[in-house]
């Protein structure tokens, strides 16, 4: 019982000591958390456009594993890599697809890894919180618009 | 007839709950090797005879129906061994300004098989996750090994080792360091067990290395493990036309009194940006109350800073989590988790809380 009051109280202490800490202050830097005049601002809208949908989407839900040189499959989406690694580019889980198939959503492999019916692993993000269907709808008219840059 | 009964059992195990990956907190508080338990030395999925003696007599809080009692995974003289793993999960996510989401679902269904085709030195080892989606190959390879793993070789596809192979695959430490158990990797991998030491190298294309980037990545892992836990460091050296990253990982457990405790502190340089080079940090500290047999209170706090060059980006993640093992090869928990990172995006200060159920054989 004692060993037990010892270790619930070294578990308040934990607790205590990590409800204390908390994420950055966010000074000088934009919703992305990136140096202010770095990359687009994502604070407007989301429009059906791939800068937009780069800076609200890409950039601050899928970098955080998608990015650098251990991003899964190859998949870099970062700003300066994501629209030539997707666009017209076969997608690594099936291959006969394409990741963005200009004027196809329905047949984008990012569109059904997004929305969960992918025919290959888990849907994106990993974890979530996914796309709700207003992002998700400016996504597709994108692509169905023909995914330009 | 007694065979096909408990395989029949397991089976509906299987189907009627979802899965148990060990978790590394589990080797500390008992003081064993991720190998006393696992067929993969280096820990997690498919368990030996001992993991599935010891899951049924040392982590659960009742014993299992006496149709599944006896079952260790091992048929035709432990020349094959089967295993499977499911997992499920109701998830609800609050993001300051928009709707409450709740999402649920089957996260994984794997089977698991390991043949010994010469019994204790040559086998070939599956891992093969069969939904959700299409079936897709997570392990497959082919071991070279000296009795009881004192030294053994593997080439194929598997899970790379560095730091503590966690059941969280989206803890920072793991999405940082690039390796998961959602990340295998091809290659060759040369491991060495004994009393004291496990170490691992591996050289494999790396993860990062597909489509239009070409390259290879060496890792590299070596533990000490002594009687009040174990302290390891671990080395990953990825050369890549996107650009060449290393990443260097400390991680150390022990128990004091009930608790369990891991730590992991993971650095990364990696020239795979679009500025340039970006230096990277991550830590975790975790912390295991067993309150009692079959029940284990975990806490876990962790800390991501995306770009050293960049200040007071950093992001957190705190984690309260209640596991409950009813009978062995069962396990719900349930959840809070308290995400913290810049005011501006909502998303980065989320607020989740969830429940698995998770089975496995």
């Amino acid at each position: 019982m004692k060993v037990s009051r010892m270790g619930f109280g070294a578990l308040c202490a934990v607790v205590a000591l990590v409800a204390g800490c908390g994420g950055g202050s966010g000074d000088g830097l934009d919703a992305n958390g990136r140096p202010i005049g770095e990359g687009d601002d994502p604070s407007g809208p989301m429009t059906a456009s791939f800068s937009s949908i780069q800076s609200h989407v890409f950039t601050p839900m899928c970098t955080a594993c998608h990015s650098g040189s251990a991003a899964p499959r190859g998949l870099r989406l970062d700003a300066a890599n994501s629209f030539a690694l997707l666009v017209n580019t076969p997608s690594g889980g099936v291959p006969s697809l394409m990741r963005v198939k200009p004027g196809d959503a329905d047949n984008s492999y990012l569109v059904q890894k997004l929305e969960g019916h992918a025919a290959v692993g888990a849907r994106m993000p990993l974890g979530g919180p996914y796309l709700d269907a207003s992002a998700m709808a400016l996504i597709r008219q994108w692509i169905n618009n023909g995914a330009q840059k | 007839m007694k065979a096909l009964r408990l395989l029949l059992g397991c089976l509906l195990a299987l189907a009627l709950s979802p899965a148990v990956q060990a978790e590394p907190y589990l080797a500390i508080r008992y003081g064993l090797k991720c190998v006393a338990c696992h067929v993969n030395p280096t820990g997690g999925g498919l368990r030996n005879a001992v993991g599935n003696s010891f899951a049924q007599n040392s982590i659960a809080a009742n014993a299992l129906p006496d149709a599944l009692q006896g079952w260790n995974g091992s048929l035709l003289d432990d020349r094959l061994r089967l295993g499977g793993d499911f997992r499920t999960a109701t998830t609800r996510t609050s993001v300051s300004g928009q709707p409450t989401r709740s999402i649920g679902g089957t996260e994984q269904v794997r089977l698991y098989a390991d043949v010994q085709l010469i019994k204790d030195y040559l086998g070939v080892h599956l891992d093969q996750q069969v939904a959700p989606g299409k079936s897709e190959r997570q392990e497959a390879y082919v071991r070279l090994s000296t009795p009881g793993m004192g030294w053994y070789a593997k080439a194929g596809q598997f899970y790379l080792p560095f730091g503590w192979r966690l059941q969280d695959n989206l803890a920072f430490v793991r999405q940082l360091s690039g390796v998961s158990m959602t990340v295998p990797d091809k290659g060759f991998e040369l491991g060495h067990e004994s009393e004291q030491i496990s170490a691992q190298i591996a050289y494999s294309n790396g993860p990062g290395n597909q489509g239009s980037t070409s390259g290879h990545q060496l890792t590299s892992q070596v533990a000490w493990l002594q009687s009040w836990g174990r302290i390891g460091a671990a080395m990953a050296r990825v050369t890549s036309t996107a650009g060449n990253r290393q990443a260097y990982g400390l991680f150390a457990g022990t128990t004091t009194g009930p608790v369990t405790w891991l730590g992991e502190i993971d650095v990364v340089s990696d020239a795979g940006f679009p500025e340039g080079t970006r230096r990277q940090f991550a830590t975790l500290l975790e912390a295991n109350w067993l309150v009692r047999q079959g029940h284990n209170l975990k806490v876990t706090s962790e800390y991501f800073d995306p770009d050293r060059r960049v200040a007071h980006d950093n992001k957190v993640r705190h984690s309260l989590v209640y596991e409950y093992t009813p009978i062995a090869f069962v396990q719900l928990r349930g959840g809070y988790r308290r995400f913290g990172g810049i005011p501006q995006n909502a998303v980065d200060n989320r607020r989740q809380t969830f429940v698995e159920l998770h089975g496995l054989f």
